[in-house]
This record gives structure tokens, sequence and C-alpha cells, in this order.
């Protein structure tokens, strides 16, 4: 895939996440949700850290 | 906020300020993009929370969450404001609008002075939140001034009304933070402004054609400044400090103008194309169905009209309770720092937010333009196609800086930070207290955001050091205003809108000597006045 593909693709990482991020945190308190959604915000901002 | 926390010492200090550094440092000196140095600093911040500050991941989390509910605060206004300016741009009304001023200010200077200053002034003040950045940099793009000349300009010039800006979003929130009373805050903070207010015009006469152009100007910036000043004082002073940015902005304006046409301004001794001054727009001729500088700017007249209606007392009301905001728990870290519950979190007021106020702005200028035949079939939809591929890169980079921003708050970073520098300034402390303000701005974006962040600890301090609250309070505003000039943030919006994108130093570069000089000399005045009168 090329660098162009990732950049589009890093700022609707980051959208879906934020849901997630709450919903774990705040509304379920699910520790596991609260890692996938850091892990996922991780995975994307080191793409991002590389592709912008 | 709790004060206990992270122990004050020198490892602390350092690790609290690498994030900064980190995004600083890769922006000005790898040129990394925005949205590269974000995210890196996010990784950064994130580790050192959790290893060094007693984080866990459910608080990374919140934190985490929270940066991105403010960036979408944040975001909605970008988004809009870009639409807007394509759809106008679209439908060939930008042209217009820059050929109109062009023809009633031909002078390079007085357009930098009139459009960078004075316009973009009044645009802070109607909406705000990187709005005029993105609206006003074009223009003098239009009129023929480099890419970078031109961003940073707007970026310094629009840097006094951002306080007041925003029908007075960060005015309010330094008065709330504070408990003064905005009748005594007002006053004083407006006196205070005149000086940055004068020297950010003379910041902009540099940067469009150096010391000739000041030379030339002197009196016409002194003649400008001094109405802008008077104006936001009056404001102030009579309990509108709402519109303490948009009429002293029209005033600039009207004032500009009048002195473009008169003696005061001295002739240039070369053309009137000076440094950075390349235009071609007099020979080119619009194409399109849009020849009417009213029809041209009529978002901008609607956009005004609907910010004043939305300070209508039951609108106001009504937008209080039409919003939305998610609720977030209190927080505490393993090291004891503690972080309030707080609801309705980047709060999104329907009938009051800039976003919703273009919006029905664009809709009106839609309806009005279809009627009297002068919209183009397919505008919106490339506007709506160009604002996607331009803005997404200079989302990643304001979500990926908020996000760090909040994680710093959270886990007492930012706090130790403020307080490193409060108690080690001491009696110097009015001399480096708006720098507070301009730290704040910066990891933020937000001249509001600062003032939440640092408004209580600089009064503290102050009580601390028995200085006038008042004049701290009122200097942390200041700061936090002059800082949005070099925020990260702003800076991305602006080189995002003339296609910088990727090479914010080179604005960056310009528009940090001007904003920590004229910083320093806020703080100098303010050390005046807190120690010696």
């Amino acid at each position: 895939m090329k660098k162009n593909t990732f950049r589009y693709f890093v700022p609707w990482v980051i959208a879906a996440d934020f849901p997630l991020l709450y919903v774990g945190a705040v509304t379920l308190e699910i520790a596991a949700i609260v890692i996938a959604a850091a892990a996922i915000m991780c995975v994307a901002t080191l793409i991002a850290a590389v592709v912008y | 906020m709790s004060s206990i926390g992270p122990d004050l010492n020198l490892i602390n200090v350092i690790l609290s300020a690498i994030p900064i550094l980190v995004l600083i440092g890769t922006i000005l000196i790898f040129k990394w993009s925005g949205p590269k140095a974000g995210a890196v600093s996010w990784l950064a911040v994130v580790f050192i929370a959790l290893v060094f500050f007693g984080s866990d991941i459910q608080l990374i989390a919140l934190a985490t969450s929270k940066g991105l509910s403010l960036s979408l605060f944040v975001l909605t206004i970008i988004w809009t404001s870009v639409i807007l300016y394509n759809v106008i741009d679209e439908i060939g009304g930008i042209k217009v609008i820059g050929l109109t001023i062009t023809r009633i200010v031909g002078d390079p200077l007085m357009q930098a002075l009139i459009v960078g200053w004075a316009f973009s002034g009044f645009m802070q003040g109607i909406a705000g939140f990187g709005v005029p950045v993105a609206v006003v940099s074009p223009l003098l793009v239009l009129m023929g001034f480099s890419l970078a000349r031109a961003a940073s300009i707007v970026l310094i010039g629009h840097a006094w009304a951002v306080t007041f800006g925003s029908l007075g979003s960060s005015f309010f929130t330094i008065q709330l933070v504070t408990g003064i009373e905005d009748n005594i805050i007002g006053p004083h903070m407006a006196i205070l402004f005149a000086l940055p207010i004068i020297l950010t015009g003379f910041a902009v006469a540099h940067l469009q054609g150096g010391i000739e152009s000041i030379r030339r100007g002197f009196t016409v910036i002194i003649v400008m400044g001094f109405a802008m000043s008077i104006s936001v004082w009056i404001l102030a002073t009579i309990g509108a400090p709402q519109i303490a940015s948009i009429v002293p902005g029209l005033v600039g304006c009207a004032i500009g103008w009048i002195l473009s046409k008169s003696p005061l301004l001295n002739k240039s001794k070369k053309s009137t194309k000076l440094a950075g001054q390349n235009s071609d727009i007099e020979t080119n001729k619009s194409s399109t169905k849009l020849q009417n500088f009213h029809f041209a700017f009529l978002p901008y007249y609607l956009l005004l009209i609907l910010s004043i209606l939305s300070q209508i007392p039951t609108i106001k009301e009504l937008s209080y309770t039409w919003h939305w905001g998610l609720d977030y728990p209190a927080t505490e870290t393993a090291l004891g720092f503690s972080v309030s519950a707080v609801e309705n979190y980047g709060k999104i007021r329907f009938l009051a937010h800039p976003a919703p106020l273009i919006i029905m702005s664009l809709i009106f200028t839609y309806l009005t333009l279809k009627f009297s035949r002068r919209w183009e079939n397919g505008a919106m939809l490339r506007a709506i196609k160009k604002t996607y591929f331009q803005s997404s890169s200079t989302s990643v980079g304001v979500v990926t800086m908020v996000m760090m921003s909040l994680i710093m708050t959270d886990t007492g970073m930012t706090h130790l930070l403020s307080k490193t520098i409060a108690d080690g300034t001491g009696p110097l402390f009015g001399l480096f207290s708006p720098f507070i303000g301009v730290l704040g701005t910066f990891v933020t974006g937000s001249n509001t955001n600062s003032n939440i962040l640092f408004g209580a600890l600089q009064i503290e301090t102050a009580r601390s050091l028995g200085l006038n609250t008042v004049t701290v309070a009122s200097i942390q505003s200041i700061g936090g205003s002059l800082g949005s000039a070099i925020a990260p943030a702003k800076v991305l919006v602006g080189t995002t809108i003339v296609g910088l994108s990727g090479r914010e130093n080179e604005v960056l570069k310009r528009t940090i000597p001007y904003c920590l000089g004229i910083v320093f000399l806020v703080g100098l005045q303010a050390w005046i006045i807190l120690n010696l009168l």
C-alpha cells in the first residue's frame, strides 16, 4: 500500500477509536476494551509518525 | 485539580518538558510536519506517563478520549470554515473579495495592515478558533503575498484579538477560573492589551516590508493601534467584552482605509510593490457568475448576523440546554495527582458554537445565490472533497497534539512545569507570567484552554508572591492570546489553507521571533506595573 493510502486511513482509525476508548473507559469500564482501544491508538499514531 | 502529585525535582521537570521539547524540536530542527511531530510527542508522553508519572492504561485512555472530545470541538470549526472558504472560492467569491480590497487599498503595506491586522482581528472576533488564519491568509495570497509571508502576517496580526475573540470565550474563561468580576478584569486587561495591539501592527508591517515599511507606516500604525485599543477598552468597560474584537477590528479597517488616502502614510522610496508582493491579480478578470462584492461577502455578513443573534438572551439560554458533550469521571495517578470529574467536556452548543453558525450561513448563502442564479452547480461537492483532502493531515496534527496536552495535564506534568516556572522566577514572575500563557496556547492551540490550564495557577502564585491578581490574570490571557501566533495547531491551519502543508517550519521561523519579542515586552510592562507602580 502507498504512503498516501495510509495517510487517509489514519484519521478514520483515530475517529473510529474514539467511541471505543470512551465506551471502554467510561460507560462499560472493561479493561480489555480499554487496552484494545489504547493499542489501536498506539498503532494509528505509529503509522502517522511514519507516513506524514 | 490536586496539588499533590509528582515531586518537584529536576528529573521530573525534565521528563515533563520532554513531550513539548520533542514537539518543538522535531518541527523546528528536523522540519517534521505537524501530524508526524504530534504523533511522536503523543507516543513520548504516553511512555513517560506510564513509566514515571504513575499512570495506568485507564487514565491514558480517559485523557486521550478527553483530547479527542476537545479536538472535535476545534476540528468541527476548522472543517466547516475550510468548507465555507472552499465554497466561496469555487463560486469565484474569494477572487472578487481580494480584487475589491486590492482595488480599494492598492498599497501592499496598507493591505497587510488592514487585512492582516485589523480584518483578521474582526474575523477572530466573530468566529475565532483558527478561522481568521483559514480565511484571511488566502486573501493575502490572492493579493500577491508569498505563501509563508501571508500565513505569518495573519498569525501575528490576529493574535491581539484572541482573548476577546470568539465572542469573548477566552475572556469569560479567565474570568470564571479566577473568580474576578468581569467589570474589574475587563477594563484592566483592555489597558494592558494596548501595547500588544500596537506591537502586532508593527510586526505585521515588518513582516510585509522590513524596516522600510515600519518607517512608512509608523504614524498609521500608531493611529490605527490607538483607535483599536480605545475601542477595546470602551467595550470592555461598558460590559460588552464579547464584541471587543469585532468592533475594534472594523474600526481598524475603517481608519486604515481613511489613512491610506491621507498624507500620514509616507510614500515609498521604491515601487509600491514591496517584499513578498508579486500580484498579478489586477490583470485577472473573474469569469464566474459572482461579480458583486456583497454577494461574495454574503457568508461573512451572515456569520456576523448569526453570531450577534446567538447573543440574544433567549437564544443564549436555549443554547445552554441544547448541546453535546461527554462526561468524564475523576482520575488519580499512583503519585496522587488527581483531576476532578467533569460534565459535558468539550461542550458543543448547537446555537452558539461557530461550526453550526458557519453551516447556517453556508445554507443561507446557497439559497440566496441559487435563487439569484449566481450559484454554480457542483460547487458544494467539489468544496467538500477539497476540504477532506486539505484537512486530513491538519486533523491528525490537531488530534495528536491535544491528546498529548491532555495526558500532560491529567498526569501533573503541566502543573509541574508551570509551578517550576512560577517558583523559579520569584520577583521576576511578572516578566515570565505571559510566557506561561503562551505555553498553554502552544500545547493546546487555544487561548481558552490555556486559561483553563494556567489561570488558577497563575492567580495562586500571584497571591503567594503578594502581587496584583487582576494584572496577573490579565497577563495570563494576553500571553495566551499572543501564543496563538506560534501554536502548531493554528500554524497547521494556516499552512494547510495556503498550500504549505508539511512546511510549517517556514512559517514558525517567521512568527516565533515576533511573538516572543512582543510577549517579552508585555512581560516587562507587567513587571513594571506589579513591582514599581
